[in-house]
């Protein structure tokens, strides 16, 4: 329910509340001798003498009219629930044989689809038959969208796996003669209390909100509201799209994007931007996907020594986003101690910036860390951005709140920092806003999430100037090589604590665990190894939690943490 | 809503709300007269919401709101822990809204009619409570009231709130939908914000 229910129901309840007297003294002194009257809930027992009296006779009757009654139950108590979802939602209660005892509308779209149809009495078939038919008259269910998601609720798995394929087999009979064949997904109930409440809370079937949570599952970007208002043919675009495995549903048949541009379409529109031939081009990837309310191809791919990445619109083609920055190690920029901010800088700037609607996120005061970097643009750092809007409105926390909370997240104020940078890009399909910036001991990196402000990525490192004057300390005491890079003194997971004066795995692990705040029991992937890093020797640890892999970088003589990175584990 | 703590006198450890309900009817069982007292702040305005909108009369409200608490004093050995301690008492309140509906059909009278002047002299609730109260004892029908009421002063989930009142789970949703659209529109509409 929307916030303002929120707000009707906490008036509706303070108004109440102040009407409400407070007795307590009368009710207490009226309290005499507990005598144990027995209260039952829901009328299910005797209340007293006459309903003993009554409840008996009805005993009597039924004993009397058992079969009747058992016949009765047969035909009249709700056995099975089966709702369909395409974008009308409906709901059918069915008795023990599967016959129709009432057919109710989920939404306004199932109310038109059921009209005054009276299924109620009919066979199972029949209604389906009924349903599906006027979703296919309505245009619901056309060549452009032909998902449907049925879903069974029976405590009875064999009887929900039966139904299920009977269902499935005749709604593929009916949508087959239309020239168009059907996407079905079909799962079982699983009544979950927090699907319930989902479902509940956004006025939509069980069915619909137990699918909509297990994509959430299996794809952490999207949150359980960005899908809700989807069709189940969206749904299933965005699963299949995103070949994501679901559990408990079976899908049959492949959804519909014909009301889309279409994959080449929007691979055209991408290259053609880009000014590049597709023989050209590597690393192509498509993707149908959701973001800001809307469906569109994300196209990705590398040419002429820069990676290219473009959000189009799925129905109209219109480029959403466009970014262009350099192949990752193409110059030198593969490593992360290296900084990301000169690496390219005079390079890439050469006008083709296509301006309009750029300057919404940007910095362009042109001071990159370099200071070498000025190229008559103002456009600092590497990539190219053509756009930054939201393609729902300005949703994004803004870059004044993304670079608050990178601050915040270090510890460190706005005066203490230099060498400020902050672009809108988009990583793994979440568009985030890239915060680095500069102390005086340490650069810093973030990937803050655009919509939420939720930090996906944070990297922490000592900064060259600092490096270098720490290393000829620790070096001149500690380090028996020379200062020249030189492969790792001995890459081995278990240099002794003793060795060199190093602190030990075990406590190198200990420093990244409680940095990262985990328990070592619920960590996997764990690794480590001794290395030199810019001539300093470190403990190189890794290990993943959660959905995030972290990466340390622990000083082997001292034990400062030289370096972390906390990224979402691909 | 009251958040409470109390340290159960007959064994267990309660920590959920409704564990901490059921441990004071279970102590309001052994003649707990503290356990009472902290059901009765718990729950009090839950059943006096519930008895004013099935009754729509504050001084009948009052008095079910007196009756369901010696009830429940008188009944607390006969309750089974099931996790559903509210629904228990919101079922004792609903009977005796009921009994009181048969008394006053038995009489041959109707039960009074809502009155706008009825809390007019209340001052505990302000010009807007006031508003809203009428609004919904006057413009939302018997069910949908009741099931506002459930859902917004006392919490229950749409579920329950069929069971408590014995009706299909989409003719709550739709119910309650409907009124709180109406209740919206009262309240954003014109007046209370004057």
């Amino acid at each position: 329910m929307s916030d303002n229910n929120k707000k009707i129901e906490k008036k509706v309840e303070q108004a109440f509340s102040n009407a409400a007297p407070d007795i307590f003294n009368s009710i207490s002194s009226d309290c005499g001798e507990q005598k144990g009257t027995v209260i039952y809930m829901n009328e299910k027992k005797k209340r007293n003498k006459i309903i003993l009296s009554a409840v008996s006779a009805a005993a009597v009757v039924i004993l009397l009219f058992g079969s009747v009654f058992g016949v009765y139950l047969s035909n009249f108590k709700i056995n099975t629930k089966v709702s369909l979802d395409v974008n009308p939602s409906v709901e059918m209660q069915l008795n023990s044989k599967d016959k129709v005892l009432d057919v109710k509308p989920l939404n306004e779209d199932g109310t038109k689809i059921i009209g005054d149809m009276d299924l109620d009495g009919s066979p199972l078939n029949v209604a389906v038959n009924a349903i599906i038919g006027s979703m296919l008259r309505n245009g619901y269910l056309t060549d452009d969208a032909n998902s449907i998601l049925i879903s069974v609720d029976n405590s009875d798995k064999s009887k929900c796996d039966s139904l299920l394929k009977m269902l499935t087999d005749e709604i593929n009979e009916v949508i087959g003669n239309n020239s168009f064949s059907g996407a079905i997904l079909g799962q079982t109930i699983l009544h979950d209390d927090n699907t319930d409440a989902l479902a509940e809370k956004y006025g939509i079937s069980q069915g619909k909100a137990q699918l909509i949570n297990q994509i959430t599952k299996q794809n952490t970007f999207y949150s359980f509201e960005d899908l809700v208002g989807l069709t189940v043919n969206e749904l299933n675009l965005i699963s299949e799209s995103g070949n994501l495995t679901l559990d408990n549903v079976a899908a049959s048949g492949t959804a519909s994007d014909k009301a889309y541009i279409g994959e080449a379409k929007a691979k055209e529109i991408a290259l053609s931007k880009a000014g590049a031939a597709e023989k050209d081009v590597s690393a192509l990837k498509i993707e149908l996907d959701w973001e800001n309310g809307i469906m569109i191809y994300d196209v990705e791919f590398d040419f002429n020594s820069y990676e290219y990445d473009f959000n189009i619109n799925a129905e109209t083609g219109e480029i959403i986003k466009s970014e262009k920055e350099p192949e990752i190690g193409s110059a030198g920029t593969g490593n992360n101690a290296t900084g990301n901010t000169n690496t390219n800088s005079g390079t890439n700037n050469g006008g083709s910036n296509s301006g309009g609607e750029a300057g919404n996120n940007n910095n362009n005061n042109g001071n990159t860390s370099s200071g070498n970097s000025n190229n008559g643009g103002g456009n600092t750092g590497s990539t190219e951005q053509t756009t930054a809007k939201p393609a729902n409105g300005n949703s994004y926390i803004g870059e004044a709140k993304a670079k608050e909370i990178a601050l915040n997240h270090a510890g460190v104020t706005a005066s203490q920092i230099r060498d400020y940078e902050c672009k809108l890009d988009r990583e793994n399909g979440t568009v985030v806003y890239e915060v680095s910036f500069e102390t005086n001991q340490y650069e810093y990196e973030y990937d803050i999430n655009a919509a939420t402000g939720k930090i996906i990525k944070s990297d922490k490192e000592t900064n060259d100037d600092y490096r270098r004057s720490t290393n000829a300390q620790t070096t001149s005491k500690t380090e028996p090589t020379t200062r020249t890079p030189a492969p790792a003194p001995a890459p081995t997971t278990s240099a002794p604590s003793s060795s060199g004066g190093y602190i030990g795995e075990a406590k190198a692990k200990e420093a990244a665990l409680n940095h990262a705040g985990v328990d070592a029991s619920k960590i996997y992937g764990y690794e480590c190894e001794l290395e030199r890093e810019h001539g300093l020797v470190v403990y190189e640890i890794s290990f993943n939690f959660g959905y995030y892999e972290y990466e340390y970088d622990i000083n082997a003589v001292t034990g400062a943490i030289v370096k972390y990175d906390k990224d979402i584990d691909d | 809503m009251l958040t409470f703590r109390m340290v159960p006198a007959n064994g267990g450890s309660p920590d959920t709300d409704t564990d901490y309900t059921e441990q004071y009817i279970l102590n309001i069982a052994d003649g707990d007269k503290n356990a009472l007292a902290e059901l009765y702040n718990k729950t009090r305005v839950p059943v006096y919401s519930f008895a004013l909108s099935m009754l729509k009369n504050p001084d009948d409200a009052q008095d079910i709101l007196h009756d369901c608490f010696l009830q429940i004093w008188q009944a607390a050995g006969s309750y089974k822990r099931m996790g559903k301690p509210m629904a228990w008492i919101m079922t004792i309140t609903k009977n005796l809204c009921l009994m009181k509906i048969r008394e006053y059909s038995k009489a041959g009278e109707e039960p009074p009619e809502y009155n706008e002047a009825y809390f007019q002299s209340n001052d505990n609730m302000s010009a807007e409570d006031k508003a809203i109260l009428n609004d919904c004892m006057s413009k939302l029908s018997d069910d949908e009231r009741q099931i506002v009421v459930l859902h917004a002063v006392s919490g229950f989930k749409h579920r329950e709130i069929a069971d408590i009142l014995n009706k299909p789970l989409s003719t709550v949703l739709s119910k309650y939908n409907r009124a709180i659209g109406k209740m919206r529109k009262m309240i954003e509409g014109e007046r209370l914000y004057v």
